[in-house]
């Protein structure tokens, strides 16, 4: 008798208290169910799901407790088919959602959810339990990051915010220089491995997976003028930067300048990656990200890092310049009125523009708590 | 207080040859306003150098903090403690 290939489901529920289902489910680093939740045990611990359909944009949701009284914290880094999802912190009560991108759902074979607990703790017990998973929930996700943005309150005036420390907090993910000149401009001198540099999405998708591993390869650098006795632009070919240098061709010895670059470029991915989890800034993007699967796609990379990323989307649309939109939780998007123009981008900057949308979104985030208020 | 003179004297070697200026003289005060060349640029070659020489690690926090030399040396001495 043949067998029967059963259609991919397209939400799936599991309930890990006693009577539940989650037995068809974990593999290994389970114990068995409490009255309504179950213990993952150890480092690792494995759920295999079944196939789920594609073609709809699914929402993983786990509900997860700490033990009580907490002991230490534990995070859960979080795998779904070998790739990275994101980290989940326990918070009692509170559910934790992650968007699975397209083409990461298995359609027509098991998925594995794989949870990674180098913490996993919990010292009055000798079993290691570590959290008290309650339900898991795989559910189509309809909603629209643009459906009803909520506008943060727009700040009239930015002479009482102390500018330089305001502009501090953010930090460039490159496409221009033009967040860069502009802190500059007002003093604030953010380290960051993007600040005056040019990436296209495609490659600033690849140096986020890849934490920009093996950016300071000599043999990958170069610094190039465009014109005799021009700036020096440096160009980094694994991760595709281009960047401003600030250094004219003939005044400096291009051959041990570029050995230090290569070096500040380690460093700089170093500070960059420890940015990013330890949430330590409002990342930008200015100008392309879009479309909302391209956004929520960003976002979600960044939150690989850290859960509480922060995206800050910058637009051009001279009706809303100054204008700040809360997406989502951490997502925000914000207008220019223009963009500067690539030929002359310092006397071209909406610094006015500018100033409003860091100070308001700064102030957000200062009633959050998410900064010291200004 | 000794050892931070200390710091401090080789600081102004470490300056010395990064800027390939014999002539700097470094004070607590001294600040990139003071150099000319200290730049964001420079200020990491900087950071590069004093983590290699005193086999110390600065976050991203500490790194963007340290505006003075002053910075540097209190720094430097709370990461030889």
């Amino acid at each position: 008798m043949n067998a029967i290939a059963l259609a991919p489901a397209t939400s799936l529920l599991v309930d890990f208290g006693h009577g539940g289902n989650s037995d068809a489910f974990t593999r290994e680093g389970w114990r068995g169910g409490e009255p309504r939740h179950r213990w993952s045990v150890g480092a690792r611990n494995v759920l295999v799901l079944p196939p789920l359909a594609g073609g709809r944009r699914l929402a993983l949701t786990v509900e997860c407790d700490p033990p009580h009284p907490p002991s230490v914290r534990q995070d859960l880094a979080l795998e779904f088919n070998g790739v990275a999802l994101g980290v989940l912190q326990p918070r009692r009560g509170v559910p934790q959602r992650f968007l699975l991108p397209d083409g990461l759902v298995n359609n027509a074979g098991d998925n594995t959810l794989v949870c990674l607990n180098p913490q996993f703790a919990n010292p009055a017990d000798a079993a290691k339990v570590a959290l008290a998973w309650r339900r898991l929930e795989v559910a189509p996700d309809d909603s629209t990051l643009f459906d009803q943005p909520e506008l943060l309150p727009e700040l009239k005036d930015v002479a009482a915010i102390p500018l330089q420390a305001v502009l501090g907090l953010y930090q460039s993910l490159g496409q221009n220089c033009e967040l860069g000149i502009f802190q500059r401009r007002y003093g604030a001198e953010p380290i960051g491995l993007l600040r005056f540099t040019s990436i296209f999405p495609d490659r600033l998708v690849h140096g986020l997976r890849a934490g920009f591993a093996g950016v300071e390869a000599a043999d990958q650098l170069s610094l190039v003028a465009a014109r005799p006795g021009g700036e020096l632009m440096g160009r980094q070919a694994s991760y595709g930067l281009s960047y401003h240098t600030f250094k004219l061709e003939g005044a400096v010895d291009v051959a041990a300048m570029k050995t230090k670059e290569a070096q500040r470029l380690g460093y700089l991915a170093r500070l960059f990656v420890e940015q990013l989890e330890n949430d330590e800034k409002i990342f930008v993007r200015r100008g392309d990200f879009e479309a909302e699967g391209e956004i929520r796609a960003l976002h979600q990379l960044l939150r690989v890092y850290n859960p509480r990323a922060r995206l800050l989307l910058v637009q051009e649309a001279a009706e809303r310049a100054g204008r700040v939109e809360r997406l989502a939780p951490d997502l925000y998007r914000a207008y220019l009125s223009s963009f500067a123009d690539p030929a002359d981008v310092p006397a071209t900057i909406a610094y006015e523009d500018w100033l409003k949308i860091c100070a308001t979104l700064y102030l957000d985030q200062a009633a959050l708590g998410r900064v010291a208020p200004a | 207080m000794h050892r931070q003179a200390d710091i401090l004297t080789e600081l102004t070697e470490l300056f010395r040859e990064i800027f390939v200026n014999d002539e700097i003289t470094l004070t607590p005060q001294t600040s990139a306003a003071d150099l000319p060349g200290w730049d964001s640029m420079k200020h990491i070659e900087i950071i590069i150098a004093i983590e290699q020489k005193y086999a110390i690690r600065f976050s991203s926090r500490q790194v963007e903090a340290l505006r003075s030399v002053g910075d540097l040396v209190a720094a430097i001495d709370q990461k030889l403690t």
